[in-house]
């Protein structure tokens, strides 16, 4: 079982593009589960024809005890295991603690025993703000982090500090900082940009997504682009992205 | 609010199981608490912590040490404490505030093990849990890290698992250890009662596992999918109940078979409180020797493998009242803390049997041995049971 992180900065499309690697690795016959870590809880909308899930802390305060798995993780496009942990009304509560609970929620149920996913997919919210949020890169979790990024200041500025964590805890047995996705907003010097803080993170581009209208044409339908366009341009270079983060994590 | 404990005091919790667990080992135990946990573990959890020697430390948490995640602060206590005192290992052990503020443990002690080359284990308790949790968490944690792989069994080798003084007294210990010795059965390794590092790295020799609390279950469970372990869930409660244990072993072990207790159908007259594994071993043992039916009222929670009508999850006070209330039964068996649970116009007979993890020091009594025949002298001594309003009538 391979497992990622995906991280970046909030609105810089980590849902869209991990919902579309779910779907494109799904579509070549692996078996896969995406988590959605963040209390918006829309990371795998786009894979449940537009639906929301319900979210796991929301059926633990719901269902208590009597919580089981079919409660919390939904059969998506290409059978992808789609769970979103969920988290508090904005303002009250602790989301990082909140995605601690439902992580340890789906391995009390067995999930990845019972699931048996060949990738699963953290989609976490933007910065590792606290301890929760660092969760999907602890030991027994992540393998691998990726961080999506645009060659806009506050999206570099954000992955420089996702990559600070994770070096920080390089004792700790966490996950390998595995490389940038630069998702394209067409700014200038953009390529550049990214690849002048990829070397100071000491890091690659595993791969440049350009701007498409596809992205937004799917998700309008909500849809991945694999699911909505398979033929178009767009789903290729999703393809290849999947099948660069597969050579990366199988070190290939 | 049914959760609320209005009458009994918290039973112990998961971080006192894991100390407990490791009690006697040359180890640093860690409580990453303010104080308040280590307080309760030292003063009401662990009845050897008077005269005898155990290096239990609280780490001092303090508010700007949770709110910036200062783990470093906690790493360094632990580095001059590892120098001072060279522990075999070091477990770090979670309390309510790191599990709020989402403190790696296991990270924590990766990094100690990493700077001091000593074995440093993380614990993710959280002191919502019982300590059938810690006490499994832990010897599952020793396991995994010590207990070397053999080829060479001990055809007459056993292990006990889930013996604790935080259920059983110190006559029982010894009593359930001699039934082995005459039976000439080995005792390999006792988790977690007279613990020591050689024996868990021996626990792989025996040939069988004996669960006799549910603390064991799971670390029973761990063993027979990582060795191939076999185990006996089970008690000697009562004279031909010990009989069968011990035909019982060594059928398991001729067979290698493990083996779950039957249930006990009947009209329950008397509702027995306590660890669900010894409240199955006092309801065998009340069937064989008195012919009485009963039910276990599961106080830590329903255990895995145990099921039927007559295994009651009563993990909450209000839960326990109700069935002492019920109606249903004659007579109640249990910690003498549960006589407070008892309303004016319930008829009942109580027969006292404390356990630690529930009375502590308050009850002031002494739990009697019932390993064998200790069932067939103690059981006759039902009280009348009183209502007791106040802790102050119980001491």
């Amino acid at each position: 079982m391979i497992k990622v992180a995906i991280y970046g900065k909030g609105g810089i499309g980590k849902s869209t593009t991990t919902a579309n690697l779910s779907a494109s690795l799904a579509a070549k016959g692996y078996n896969v589960m995406q988590i959605g870590c963040d209390p918006k809880a829309d990371s795998t909308k786009n894979l449940m024809d537009g639906h929301r899930i319900p979210t796991v802390l929301d059926q633990i305060k719901e269902k208590g005890d009597r919580l089981k798995l079919e409660d919390i993780a939904f059969r998506g496009f290409a059978s992808t295991v789609c769970v979103e942990s969920g988290g508090p009304t904005p303002g009250i509560g602790c989301a990082g603690r909140g995605i601690i609970t439902a992580f340890n929620k789906l391995e009390q149920l067995n999930a990845y025993e019972v699931f048996k996913p060949d990738i699963v997919f953290y989609d976490v919210l933007g910065d590792v703000v606290c301890g929760g949020f660092a969760m999907p890169i602890r030991g027994g979790y992540a393998d691998y982090v990726f961080i999506v990024t645009s060659g806009e200041m506050m999206s570099l500025y954000a992955a420089a500090n996702i990559s600070h964590a994770i070096q920080n805890f390089g004792n700790r047995g966490y996950a390998r900082f595995s490389g940038i996705i630069l998702n394209s907003r067409n700014i200038d010097n953009e390529l550049e940009l990214v690849q002048r803080a990829a070397r100071e993170m000491n890091t690659d581009i595993v791969k440049v997504l350009p701007r498409s209208h596809y992205v937004q044409s799917a998700e309008n339908e909500g849809k991945t682009v694999i699911e909505a366009f398979p033929e178009c341009s767009m789903a290729r270079e999703y393809d290849e992205l999947a099948d660069r983060v597969m050579g990366v994590c199988c070190h290939v | 609010m049914n959760k609320l404990c209005v009458k009994l005091p918290p039973f112990s919790p998961d971080y006192s199981g894991v100390c407990s667990a490791i009690f006697d080992l040359n180890c640093i135990a860690v409580i990453h608490d303010a104080s308040g946990c280590t307080g309760n573990y030292t003063g009401y959890d662990e009845p050897r912590w008077y005269g005898s020697r155990s290096a239990v430390f609280c780490s001092g948490l303090r508010e700007i040490d949770a709110v910036l995640g200062d783990d470093e602060k906690l790493i360094q206590k632990v580095l001059q404490a590892a120098e001072s005192l060279k522990p075999d290992f070091i477990a770090i052990i979670g309390s309510p505030v790191p599990m709020v503020i989402g403190a790696d443990l296991r990270g924590i002690a990766a990094d100690i093990e990493l700077r001091t080359k000593i074995p440093c284990i993380g614990f993710d308790t959280t002191g919502t849990g019982y300590f059938p949790d810690g006490i499994a968490e832990a010897c599952i944690a020793l396991l995994e890290r010590f207990t070397l792989k053999t080829d060479e069994k001990k055809l007459s080798g056993v292990n006990l698992l889930g013996v604790t003084p935080l259920l059983f007294g110190s006559e029982t210990i010894s009593s359930l250890k001699n039934v082995l010795l005459q039976n000439d059965l080995e005792l390999v390794a006792s988790f977690c009662e007279g613990l020591t590092m050689q024996a868990i790295q021996n626990a792989a020799q025996a040939s069988l596992n004996l669960v006799v609390s549910q603390a064991g279950i799971q670390p029973a469970r761990y063993l027979e999918k990582k060795f191939g372990i076999p185990y006996l869930v089970g008690a000697p409660i009562g004279k031909k109940a010990q009989a069968d244990w011990v035909k019982s072993i060594f059928s398991c072990i001729e067979e290698q078979a493990t083996q779950y207790p039957g249930n006990c159908p009947g009209n329950a007259e008397i509702l027995i409180l306590g660890d669900g594994v010894l409240c199955k071993a006092w309801q065998m043992g009340l069937q064989s020797e008195f012919g009485v039916a009963s039910d276990c009222g599961c106080i830590f929670g329903a255990v895995p493998g145990l099921f039927g009508e007559d295994m009651l999850d009563l993990d909450s006070e209000y839960k326990i009242s109700e069935a002492i209330n019920s109606g249903k039964y004659t007579a109640v068996i249990g910690d003498p803390m549960f006589r407070a649970l008892i309303r004016p116009d319930t008829e009942l007979d109580f027969l006292d049997y404390p356990i630690y993890c529930v009375s502590s020091k308050m009850s002031n009594q002494k739990q009697e041995n019932c390993i064998g025949e200790g069932l067939n002298s103690y059981y006759p001594h039902f009280t009348k049971a009183e209502r007791a309003d106040s802790l102050g009538k119980l001491i």
